[in-house]
């Protein structure tokens, strides 16, 4: 399976190896990535693959939290 | 001699007789019962008269009961009327009082909604500013390393997904 | 400042509440291939639920309607010319929700709930899907309590009960929504809660409805969910639907709950742009196949419920526009044979001054008695009798001077009860009111009342009914019955409020 891997900061080969295989693991498949570079993610990253998307951004946190607090009663 | 003829005296007495007879009969007779229906007709009139005159006082003592009974019941129906009035008068106070109360309750509920629609978005506001703030400073804040940390806590995890 | 500091130590607690960890999830996401006319059709997204709510960029949201094996199709609820072909969906898991739940009353929604009025967000944390499989048999009761729409006409002849569903039928300008109004508007201090839903009417109409409703004070107990004529044909399709379930909360809670679909001849036919934009096969007059299906499982989910579900009602007043009369178009025939009777508003007995235009002959309520009190059964048993009767000599009414006594009783009478059953909109009445004076009409105590007065009578004899007999009249509300000491009692106040109203027919009636 191919994805992309969208990243923060820039990730070295090793870690992307890592990732690779942490999905293959997970799919059953060969899993590669293509790495793409986003700052507007702030740090984390997100993998898209298989029409499936994994958000591991801080700006993901960011807006869940704000998401959560606006649904709050004051 | 005097003249006169016993024949003629008598001639003339037995006229006169005759005359008074024929008179008491045709004159006398008829005109006292003329007189006398006269009399009987006046009385019986001036029994008439009695008797309307009675009636006339009786009519007038029932007209006058009559106009007593219906002031009396003039006057009750306005009495009636008056406490069927103030009755209402005070059904339609209560029910102004009460609504009155209502308004009240009503404006209280209205200021508390207002209150807690104020609260709700001064906490929207202060939440959505919040994130700003935390986001702007993370911008400058992130380094590669924290991406590094949370590469490593996702790859160290036991379940993705 | 006493203001912020509660908000801020709120927005605290939820801060600290706030679990960090769990963000990061898998979402599973679909790309954009075709856009246009507000469907979208979309690669991957696997797994995806019918219905199910997506996210599409920008905030726009879209339901997904056509499950093909290698795409998915989807209607946009927002924002159609936002979405670009390439760009990113991602799937909810969630079958599209409203919010249910108290907060929602005195509001105005759109159908995915959001605030349309400017009262601040709706906070609640109970969500129904709006789709959802109607009570089963075993989970019923039969329609057994009267739900007052305070118009003569209907509760006398046509009578409502709380589950049942009566459709409201007529042309354009006979006073559909008129009916509706005023039956919330009569529901104050009833404790049924009241939903209307707004199918693609001007958004004036929709706003001129709830200045109605807040003046009289209605708006507290009533939900108001709009998708106006400029909605998007999918806003239009799920209003219905989100409205029944917020009643079904209700409903579900114990609760009497009214619910008005106004109307549902729009609502057919925004189905059915959706479904020819969707590619679906048009049927007759180019409704999709189940555009029955559409109103059947909407007016289902109406019912009275059993003690054992908590004993609550939905009750269904949905709404048909006809085109001149035409009761036997697709729709309309539709809707007719699912609903438990109908309500027929007529063009010409509107403008002949008669309103409510409900034509009683061909209204019917399929619930009938059972739906109304003892009191109310009394008096309207020989009304629709008379009634009936009238209509058959009416045409002779000109000749009136040349038939013979009875007829012309016949008629005398038929034209007091049709004066009788007219009343001027938002002025319910309660059905002690109604009961007086149907019994007085009814026993013909009328017939030498000539016919101009008789509105001035209605106002004038309920006033003094309330007045001397005020007593009998909350004794009647609360039981719903009416005994013989009443009927005497009714009789002997009418006899003294006409001599006083109309002196010179009392005498000529006494001669």
């Amino acid at each position: 399976m191919e994805g992309k891997l969208i990243a923060a900061h820039p990730v070295d080969d090793e870690t992307l190896r890592r990732v690779e295989e942490r999905f293959t693991r997970y799919f059953g498949q060969s899993v590669t990535l293509q790495v793409e570079l986003d700052r507007a993610l702030m740090a984390g990253f997100v993998v898209t693959v298989n029409h499936l998307r994994f958000d591991y951004s801080v700006r993901a946190k960011l807006s869940a939290m704000k998401k959560y607090l606006l649904t709050q009663q004051s | 001699m005097l003249g006169l003829d016993i024949r003629l005296v008598l001639a003339y007495l037995i006229n006169v007789a005759i005359l008074f007879i024929f008179l008491r009969l045709v004159l006398y007779k008829p005109v006292r019962k003329f007189l006398k229906e006269r009399e009987l007709r006046f009385v019986a009139q001036r029994e008439d008269i009695d008797a309307e005159k009675q009636a006339a006082q009786a009519t007038k003592e029932q007209y006058d009961t009559l106009l007593q009974t219906a002031h009396d019941e003039g006057a009750a129906v306005i009495r009636d009327s008056r406490s069927q009035a103030n009755q209402r008068a005070e059904a339609i106070l209560s029910e102004a009082r009460q609504q009155a109360v209502d308004i009240v309750e009503r404006a209280r509920r209205e200021v508390a909604e207002e209150r807690r629609v104020a609260k709700q978005a001064m906490h929207d506001e202060i939440a959505n500013l919040a994130v700003e703030i935390a986001a702007k400073i993370l911008e400058r804040e992130v380094s590669a390393q924290d991406s590094k940390n949370i590469i490593e806590q996702f790859l160290h995890k036991e379940r993705i997904g | 400042m006493e203001l912020y500091s509660e908000s801020l130590s709120g927005l605290k607690a939820s801060v600290d509440k706030f679990d960090a960890s769990q963000t990061g999830g898998m979402r599973r996401y679909g790309t954009v291939l075709e856009s246009g006319d507000g469907i979208v059709t979309i690669d991957g997204l696997l797994d995806c639920k019918y219905g199910e709510l997506l996210e599409f960029e920008n905030g726009v949201n879209g339901i997904a309607f056509n499950m093909e094996e290698q795409a998915v199709g989807a209607v946009l609820l927002n924002g159609t010319s936002a979405i670009r072909e390439g760009s990113r969906v991602l799937g909810t898991d969630r079958v599209v929700e409203v919010p249910v739940g108290l907060a929602l009353l005195g509001r105005t929604v759109d159908p995915l709930g959001r605030p349309l009025d400017a009262k601040g967000t709706i906070h609640t944390d109970k969500f129904r899907p709006i789709e959802y499989e109607a009570s089963r048999i075993i989970d019923r009761d039969a329609v057994n309590e009267p739900l007052q729409t305070g118009l003569m006409a209907i509760d006398s002849m046509v009578p409502i009960g709380k589950g049942q569903r009566e459709l409201i039928i007529g042309d354009r300008q006979t006073g559909k929504s008129a009916i509706a109004v005023d039956t919330i508007l009569n529901q104050k201090d009833k404790d049924v809660l009241c939903i209307y839903v707004a199918i693609g009417q001007k958004a004036s109409s929709i706003a001129r409805i709830i200045n109605t409703l807040e003046k009289a004070g209605a708006l507290e107990y009533t939900t108001i969910v709009a998708a106006t004529a400029s909605d998007s044909a999918p806003m239009q399709y799920i209003a219905p639907y989100a409205g029944c379930a917020m009643a079904e909360e209700f409903m579900y809670q114990g609760r009497d709950v009214l619910v008005v679909y106004d109307d549902l001849s729009k609502h057919a036919v925004a189905y059915r742009a959706m479904s020819l934009l969707l590619k679906r096969p048009p049927g007759r007059e180019a409704y999709p196949g189940d555009v029955f299906y559409l109103h059947s499982r909407l007016l289902e989910r109406a019912a009275k419920l059993s003690q054992a579900k908590g004993g609550g009602s939905m009750t269904a007043l949905p709404i048909v526009e006809t085109q001149s009369g035409d009761i036997s178009s697709y729709i309309a025939t539709n809707v007719i044979s699912i609903t438990d009777g109908q309500l027929f508003l007529e063009s010409e007995l509107f403008y002949a001054g008669i309103r409510p235009a409900v034509n009683v002959g061909f209204s019917v309520s399929r619930v009938g008695g059972s739906a109304q009190s003892k009191a109310m059964r009394k008096v309207a048993g020989q009304l629709r009798l008379d009634l009936s009767q009238y209509r058959e000599m009416a045409v002779f009414a000109q000749f009136s001077s040349e038939l013979d006594k009875a007829t012309q009783t016949l008629l005398a009478q038929g034209e007091r009860l049709t004066e009788m059953l007219k009343q001027p909109q938002y002025a319910p009445m309660a059905m002690e009111e109604q009961v007086v004076l149907l019994y007085v009409v009814t026993h013909r105590l009328l017939l030498n009342m000539p016919l101009q007065k008789i509105a001035a009578f209605k106002a004038g004899f309920i006033e003094y009914m309330h007045t001397h007999y005020a007593d009998m009249m909350r004794g009647i509300a609360r039981t719903g019955r009416l005994d013989d000491d009443d009927a005497r009692c009714i009789e002997a106040a009418a006899r003294d409020f006409l001599a006083d109203f109309l002196p010179e027919e009392a005498k000529e009636a006494q001669a």
